[in-house]
């Protein structure tokens, strides 16, 4: 069931979605608030876009904020997302990180930014896990650390839980990574539970892009994929400023297919790994 | 039919088994000021299906860790009365819905038995004001949170079974199609078969929000939200009715209302697998 919005609301709610979600909305995705946001309006007992907005500027209700960021920009997700990227990750990323850790004892740290339901997390940690194997580098498990973060605590929950359904699974592992799944993966019953030692790695958290970055640390490797699209041009130029101060030197950041700093900051530039591109702090 | 028609036909239907008269039966005697045990017991020991169904289930595992228990009274002392009571309810339902439509009713109870222990765990995991009461009124507005499918199951039989597998390969169920192509969903047709049963009351919007517990009126939200997180954690660890989807999302709001914490989702997990076991055990007992 869509509930009409009008223009004078589509205004209102598209200022405060921008103020206080981050998210940019042109004039003509109107549509995009009917469709998206009739559920909540129906969940929270409103009957229309006006007692929508007057709830929420009330702040009476808890996390409404955060339902408006999920429902705006769902946690659609997959495995190994993109592929080549992963693939340039294991060629070029792990190899030189693993040098680094056994010359000078080298922690890495990456962050899944906008983890949602945890597959990037875990993609990248099978990944690593299938390096230490073939490449006999135990030491590299005991060194990385994985972090993920989301605004959604159901989201986070998944993530946590490591446990997928089979219509998850049968997204994103194609070849070469369908192997990984028997691999990693325990099969019970009606769900496909990431192992234990693909776990180990990582550590999800709640947390807001909006907020300071500082209470994260410091990463050698920031993914933020296909949640930067959703924001306003203010809120990407804070973003990229944010990332820049969380990077360690030489720490790489991977945006999603369709995601650029240009625009938005001078102080990255894009290397080619393999057919991937990365961007690395300049200088 | 639209939904006018649908919750009259609901509110008509005889062809459906009754629910078992042991709830209301267990109501009156209890709230005596000092309930009979003898005639407790005997309420159970009348119907000797469920007597035998209901004495396997207190010796199975997850009730019995001491000495096998051989009389309905001697489970009363043992268990305590409220407990009993769940317990004569579960066996109860899950005797007498033993199959219906062409759904698979092994799934239906776990499931439901599963969300019902649940809910405690949740509750002894957060914090919370509920009374013994209200409690005691989660315990079965879990039981029979998806009543409605039986409903649905009852009416369509050949068309809902064909829409439910639909929902499945499509990736998940929502209570809009069901409304699209009935004209009613489950936690609709569930109420009015609470309704039709003569359910105690505080049932219903348990029943009825539990895909949508912030739309329930205040007084009975955390009911609602308690029906539907038990709902969710269950269905997380593939304890659920349908076969290949589970939900991704539940209301966040559900999680906040019992003050819990995601580092606490570890420890609700190894609960629910608790549950889930005894929850099989006791649809499983022959
Ligand atoms: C489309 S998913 C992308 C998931 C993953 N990065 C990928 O590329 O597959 C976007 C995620 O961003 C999260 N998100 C949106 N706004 C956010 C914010 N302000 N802070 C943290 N997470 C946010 C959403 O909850 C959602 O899980």
């Amino acid at each position: 069931m869509k509930i009409k919005i009008t223009d004078k609301e589509f205004l209102i709610l598209k200022e405060y979605i921008e103020t206080h979600c981050g998210i940019a909305l042109r004039n003509t995705q109107k549509y995009l608030f009917e469709s998206r946001l009739s559920k909540l309006v129906a969940e929270h007992r409103c009957n229309n876009f006006t007692e929508f907005s007057q709830l929420i500027h009330s702040g009476k209700v808890n996390g409404l904020q955060e339902k408006i960021v999920n429902a705006m920009t769902t946690n659609e997700t997959l495995w190994f997302r993109d592929n080549h990227p992963w693939q340039a990750f294991s060629e070029h990323i792990l190899p030189t990180w693993a040098s680094q850790i056994t010359e000078s004892n080298m922690s890495p740290r990456i962050w899944s930014a906008a983890s949602s339901t945890g597959q990037e997390a875990y993609s990248i940690s099978m990944l690593i896990h299938e390096y230490a194997r073939l490449q006999r580098h135990p030491s590299l498990l005991q060194n990385i650390e994985i972090v993920g973060t989301d605004i959604s605590t159901s989201a986070l929950y998944v993530a946590i839980s490591g446990n997928y359904d089979e219509i998850s699974m049968t997204r994103g592992f194609i070849p070469p990574w369908d192997q990984l799944k028997t691999r990693y993966f325990t099969h019970r019953g009606r769900v496909w539970e990431i192992n234990p030692e693909c776990k180990k790695l990582t550590r999800f958290r709640h947390f807001n892009l909006q907020e300071t970055f500082r209470s994260l640390g410091k990463f050698d490797m920031i993914c933020l994929r296909n949640v930067i699209i959703y924001f306003a041009d203010d809120f990407k130029r804070e973003l990229f400023r944010k990332m820049e101060s969380s990077l360690n030197p030489g720490g790489y950041l991977l945006l999603g297919a369709s995601e650029t700093p240009i625009r938005y900051t001078d102080n990255f530039k894009s290397i080619k790994l393999g057919i991937s591109t990365y961007y690395q702090l300049k200088g | 039919m639209d939904r006018t028609e649908m919750l009259a036909a609901i509110a008509r239907i005889e062809t459906l088994p009754s629910f078992p008269d042991v709830l209301l039966r267990f109501q009156n005697e209890m709230s005596n000021d000092t309930p009979d045990i003898s005639k407790l017991a005997a309420i159970v020991e009348d119907d000797p299906s469920l007597a035998a169904r209901f004495l396997k289930a207190v010796n199975s595992a997850y009730y019995s860790r001491t000495k096998p228990i051989s009389s309905i009274s001697q489970a009363i002392n043992r268990l305590g009365l409220v407990e009993t009571r769940r317990l004569a309810i579960t066996t109860a339902l899950v005797d007498r819905y033993r199959s219906f439509g062409g759904m698979v009713p092994q799934f239906f109870w776990t499931h439901s038995i599963a969300v019902a222990l649940t809910s405690r765990s949740i509750l002894e995991l957060g914090t919370h004001s509920l009374n013994d009461e209200q409690k005691d009124a989660a315990y079965l507005a879990c039981l029979l949170h998806d009543i409605g499918v039986i409903v649905l199951f009852h009416l369509f039989e050949h068309e809902f079974t064909l829409e439910y597998n639909k929902q499945i390969n499509a990736g998940g169920i929502s209570i809009e199609n069901e409304t699209e192509q009935f004209g009613i969903n489950h936690p609709e047709a569930g109420e009015a078969l609470a309704k039709n049963w003569n359910l105690p009351e505080v049932l219903y919007d348990p029943i009825r929000f539990h895909h949508t517990p912030s739309q329930a009126p205040d007084s009975s939200q955390t009911l609602c939200r308690l029906v539907h997180l038990a709902d969710f954690v269950c269905n997380n660890l593939g304890i659920s009715r349908l076969e290949t989807r589970i939900a991704t999302e539940f209301d966040e709001s559900a999680f906040e209302e019992f003050h819990l914490s995601l580092q606490q989702v570890p420890d609700i997990i190894e609960n629910v697998k608790v549950q889930a076991q005894a929850a099989e055990s006791l649809v499983t007992l022959s």
